[in-house]
Formats: structure tokens, sequence, C-alpha cells
């Protein structure tokens, strides 16, 4: 009884310093005044209007979504490839397309960034949507890399020999029967690679410019020059989005089934 | 599946011709030769070790041999990559597509064949038929039972009409019942179907049920390819004797006077029946079935019959039969099976002769290296046929 009371006391403790001042934060989207205050002052959508008609918003949060859809992109690809090689290759090889796959969860953030800027700044790859996404695909890649060498460790391999025996080439293999069967640890990954694309603000503001900007870039540079409700208003939006890429995480799996379940047809 | 005589693909021939293959020093398979016949259904099979699934593993191509070939209707293989080779396959855990349907599942083959429309729907419907599912296309793979699954898996494999169909220990996942459903009705797909099948297994009596032939191997070797009949009434060793069935073994010379040289003071009665010269070597292994020894009280056998004196160890009942182990002198363990519907005329610990037609006593040479040190105790055999 007495732990049991203990583990519920710390568990709320954590709940309220991890969750309430997001609540906050996102409570004072609402206000109808115009400061950052809470409880809100009145309840008005009219910072949420403000920031949707603001085309210096609009076009940041357009900048981080296409940055996140390429990041994943470019994540999935690569870190179903490594993880594949991974799990295929043996001794050394395999050990170092571990390395190559961990190494940027391992790597300083700032020093990375810096990197990144270096490099890519000769390579015309800094201000633009191209060279954000190659880089926040790099931080991406251990996500799908740990989903998808995970779910590899424990695919039968007679299921792969299955389709080889049938008629199937080491090609038509992959195509037709390894990649579907990888599909949604590499969504997962994608997905967890999409959000961190999404609220990535250090290598961010180094690879961008006055005329390219994401949303926590521009977030960042707001706040410096005094909170606004509006900011409120966007990381509301932020979350949301957030918290509705979580959401799909967990719904992958249910809807795979439904998706196999409809399309029967030979 | 109703083949009529035009739209039937038999299998084919299939020659292997000496495979070796080795892991290191050690040969996993040793020149091994079978010829299969076309529409054969042979089952290889030993302990695990044996070489069984190797060899099966180097017909399917997933390995390939170190030395000599396999012709499939006198066409080599070895060169032929794993998926032009024209084989179905069905595996111990079914291996089916996790992501596909049963329909899209058996539809794998003809796909990769590159047929397609009506035609690839019908074949896929008589398939589905010939397993007893054919209101299952629609089903995901997870909604089905081990032996729901194991039929698509069959169903997939047959569906092309391959040139051999190959099943690694396909009953292994399946319970008892299950498993005597699947074995009939593969067998009479496989000949409905004229399929030449190369079936693995370690479970003797699936081998007896099923086979045209089996091919008994042992640590690489082939021991014997036979009937199921001769395999278990002709074994052409120890080895073949001691694994295929419930049996006694003595091993040793037989002397003039019928008694066998090591052999805990057996009698053989008449003498010339166990000539050791008549296999070849004055060495020999001699069988008896479980079955045909009789137990009595010491010193009432009767003067023409074989027999050992030992005491009675244990009584195991079984079923219709039941199993006495007796233990001789000098510690074999000897096994007499009778009805259980006689009157137990014998206890524990009570002396006794065990006697048999000297008719019954099969004689076969030693296996070469083994000497009987390899082949296991008699009484961890279980009974092929009661």
């Amino acid at each position: 009884m007495k732990t049991g009371l203990t583990v519920r006391i710390v568990g709320i403790v954590i709940a309220v310093l991890l969750v309430v001042p997001t609540i906050v934060i996102c409570a004072t989207a609402f206000t109808s005044g115009s400061a950052v205050s809470f409880p809100p002052q009145g309840f008005s959508l009219r910072w949420i209007e403000d920031v949707l008609g603001d085309r210096r918003w609009t076009r940041a949060f357009g900048n981080s979504f296409a940055v996140g859809l390429l990041a994943a992109l470019f994540s999935m690809v690569a870190g179903a490839a490594l993880a594949l090689g991974a799990a295929r290759a043996r001794g050394a090889i395999a050990s170092v397309f571990t390395a190559i796959s961990v190494l940027p969860m391992i790597v300083p953030l700032v020093v990375g960034a810096i990197g990144f800027y270096l490099v890519y700044a000769r390579l015309g790859l800094t201000g633009n949507v191209l060279g954000l996404a190659l880089a926040h695909g790099v931080l991406g890649l251990p996500y799908v890399f740990v989903n998808v060498l995970a779910l590899l460790r424990t695919l039968d391999p007679r299921i792969e020999e299955a389709a080889r025996v049938h008629g199937a080439g080491h090609l038509t293999t992959l195509a037709t029967v390894t990649l579907p069967l990888l599909a949604p640890a590499t969504v997962v990954g994608g997905l967890l690679a999409f959000v961190s694309s999404w609220d990535e603000v250090v290598v961010a503001t180094f690879l961008s410019d006055a005329r390219f900007q994401t949303l926590p870039v521009l977030m960042y540079s707001q706040i410096r020059s005094g909170v606004e409700p509006s900011v409120s208003a966007v990381s509301l939006i932020v979350t949301v989005v957030t918290f509705a890429i979580a959401l799909a995480v967990f719904a992958v799996g249910p809807i795979r089934a439904r998706l196999a379940r409809r399309s029967s047809r030979l | 599946m109703s083949p009529t005589a035009t739209d039937r693909a038999p299998g084919a021939a299939l020659d292997v011709r000496s495979i070796t293959k080795r892991y290191g020093d050690t040969p996993a398979v040793d020149a091994v030769s079978l010829d299969i016949r076309a529409g054969e259904f042979v089952t290889l099979l030993g302990a695990s070790g044996s070489g069984k699934t190797t060899l099966l593993r180097i017909i399917a191509g997933f390995a390939d041999a170190d030395e000599g070939s396999l012709l499939v209707d006198g066409q080599e293989l070895r060169s032929v990559p794993v998926h032009r080779r024209d084989i179905g396959m069905v595996f111990q855990n079914y291996a089916l597509f996790p992501h596909l349907n049963v329909e899209q599942n058996v539809a794998y083959p003809l796909r990769m064949r590159g047929m397609r429309g009506p035609e690839r729907r019908r074949r896929v419907a008589e398939a589905l038929e010939a397993v007893h599912l054919p209101t299952f296309g629609r089903r995901r793979i997870t909604e089905l039972s081990g032996g729901q699954q194991q039929r698509v898996a069959l169903a997939r494999a047959i569906v092309s009409r391959p040139r051999l169909l190959l099943m690694d220990e396909p009953l292994g996942a399946l319970d008892r019942n299950l498993r005597d459903a699947l074995q009939l009705e593969i067998s009479r797909l496989s000949r409905e179907l004229g399929l030449t099948v190369v079936n693995v297994t370690h479970d003797q009596e699936e081998a007896l049920t099923m086979s045209d032939r089996i091919a008994l191997l042992d640590r690489g070797r082939l021991v014997q390819f036979a009937t199921p009949d001769d395999l278990y009434h002709r074994p052409v060793d120890d080895t073949a004797a001691a694994f295929v069935g419930e049996s006694n073994l003595f091993r040793g010379s037989v002397r003039d006077d019928g008694t066998l040289d090591g052999a805990d003071g057996v009698v053989f009665s008449p003498p010339s029946l166990v000539d050791g010269s008549a296999v070849g070597s004055g060495r020999v292994a001699v069988m008896v079935r479980p079955s045909l020894v009789r137990i009595t009280a010491v010193g009432s056998a009767p003067e023409a019959h074989s027999r050992v004196d030992g005491r009675v160890s244990g009584i195991v009942y079984a079923g219709d039969s039941r199993k006495i182990i007796v233990t001789t002198a000098s510690g074999t363990e000897l096994i007499a099976r009778e009805d259980a519907a006689r009157p137990l005329d014998v206890s524990v610990e009570q002396p006794v002769t065990l006697h048999w037609d000297a008719r019954s006593s099969i004689v076969t040479r030693l296996a070469a290296g083994s000497a009987g040190a390899t082949a296991p105790a008699p009484e961890t055999r279980r009974t092929a046929r009661a």
C-alpha cells in the first residue's frame, strides 16, 4: 500500500513537471488579451487566426513540413538499407553499418550542426529545403535503423527462401516479400524521424537564413524579441501535429491489417 | 483439383549422384546417391545431424554441394539458380507470406511465372480446393490455425505443378491427430498429381506411412534406400535395424555351436541360419523384433528356438501391447512385446528365458565403423508397427 502510494505520487509529480508546461503554453494560445498569461484572459481564436493568416508563419510551417517529409523519406531509405546491410553482412562490415547508423545519435548535436554548416555551405545546401532535409534525414536515420533491424532479427529467413524457391530472384524477393514485411517498421521509424525534424532547432538554425526558416527557428527568433500570444498559437499547432503523428505511430499496425484485408484481390 | 490426363504435369525423375557437402573437415552429406523416379514419394529419414536437411537444401538450391551432380530428367540442376529450378516447397513452420492473404500466397508462384488473370484465379481456386480450403481465399494468414496454414503452404507448393515437391519436416509443428490427417492427404495429393516428392523427417512412422521409398541417412552417409517393407524386414545393417522400428540387436561372431561370441550367452538354433559367412564377414548383427520374442520360465523354451536368459527389469503398458524389459547377465536390455490382452505371467525380478523362432532372426552386417557403439539402446526406439 505504502509503496503503491509512493509510486503514484512520484508518477503524478513527473507528469506535472513534463506535461503541465505544454498544457499551459497551449492554453495561453486562446487568450483574448495581447500578452501571454495564465490563466488566459477570456477566450478567443484570434491568435490562431492571426498566425494562420501571417505569411511568415505559414511559409515557415510549409518549410518545416517539407523538410520533415523529405527527411523522413531519406531516413527510411537509408535506414532500411543500412539495417538490411547490418543484418545480412558478416563480421566487420555489419559493425560498420551499425556504427554509421547509430553515430547521429551519439555525436553532440551542436558539433554535428557546425559540421553540416561547414560542408553544406560549400555545396550550396544552406538556406534551402534540400540541405536541411538531408541533415535531418541523417539525424532521423537511427530511428528507422533500430526499428527495422529489430524486425529483421525476428523475421523467419525461411519466408524469403519460400519466395525464392517459388520463383522469385533476389531482387524480386526483396521487392515482393522483404520490403513489404519491413514496411511497418520503416514507416514507424520514418514518423519518428519526421517528429525529430519537426522540432529540431540547432541544426536548423545553422542551415537557415533570413529567407528560409522552419517553425522552431522562427519561434526561437520571435521569443528573443518578446513573447507574444502568436508564439503560443504556433506552439499549439506544432504540438497538435506532433500528437497526430504519435497517434499515427500507434495506428500503423491496425491500419495495415485493415488495408491488407481490403486489398484481397489477386 | 481434379486433374485430367492433359493438364496433369507429372513430376520429374531426380538423379542424385554422389552428392558431398563438407562443413570444415566433416562431411555433412557424404557421397549420397539416389535414383528417384518420376512420380515417386521419397523420404529422407535420419536423426538430427544425419545430413537429411542439408541434402534437401542442396536440392532446393539454398546450399551448393562440394561434389556430385543433381540431374532432373537428365539435366544438371546445380548450375540452375533457386528461382528457376521449378520446385514447390513446404517448410516446417509454413513460411507463408504474412503480408499477403491466402489467395495471394497461393498465387505467388504463378505470379512469379508471369501468369495472370482468369487462368491464375482458376489455378489458385483449384489448389485451394485440393487442400480443402476452397472458401479461405480472402482470409489473412494470422487468422488461420497451424493445420490450415500448412494446407495453404501445401497449396502454394503444388499450384504451379512443379517438377519437384520438397518438404522439410512438413508435419513437425502439428499435433498428433492433425499430423495423421495431413499425412494421408499429402500422400493422396502427391499420387493424384503425379508429383515427385522429396520429404524430410526424423519421424520413422511418418516415413513408413507416406513413402514409396525411404532413404535412411546416418552421419551423412546413405545407409539404405529401400521400400518401407524392405527397410523394416530386410535392413542392410545394424544401423538400419536399430533406427527403424523397435529391435533387439546382438552383435558378435557366430560360433559353430550357434552361440554368439560377445553376446550374452545367446544361443541361436539352428546355427546355420545365422552363419556369419552368409553375410560376408565373421562379425554380424542379429536382429529380432520384440513382437516376435516369447517369454517363459527358465528352461522351458522349445529346443528348436533361439534363446537367451535374463531377469525381468520392467513391465510397461502401451495401449494394445505390453512391453517387458529383460536384462541379461551382462546388463544388456532386451524387449519382448506381447498382446496386452494376454494374462501377465511374469513379474519384475523374475529370471526368464526369451526365445524366438529361428526364422524371426534377421542377420545383417555391421555398419562400417559402428561396431554397435553408436547405435542407440533398443529400449529407446519407438515402435513403428504394432
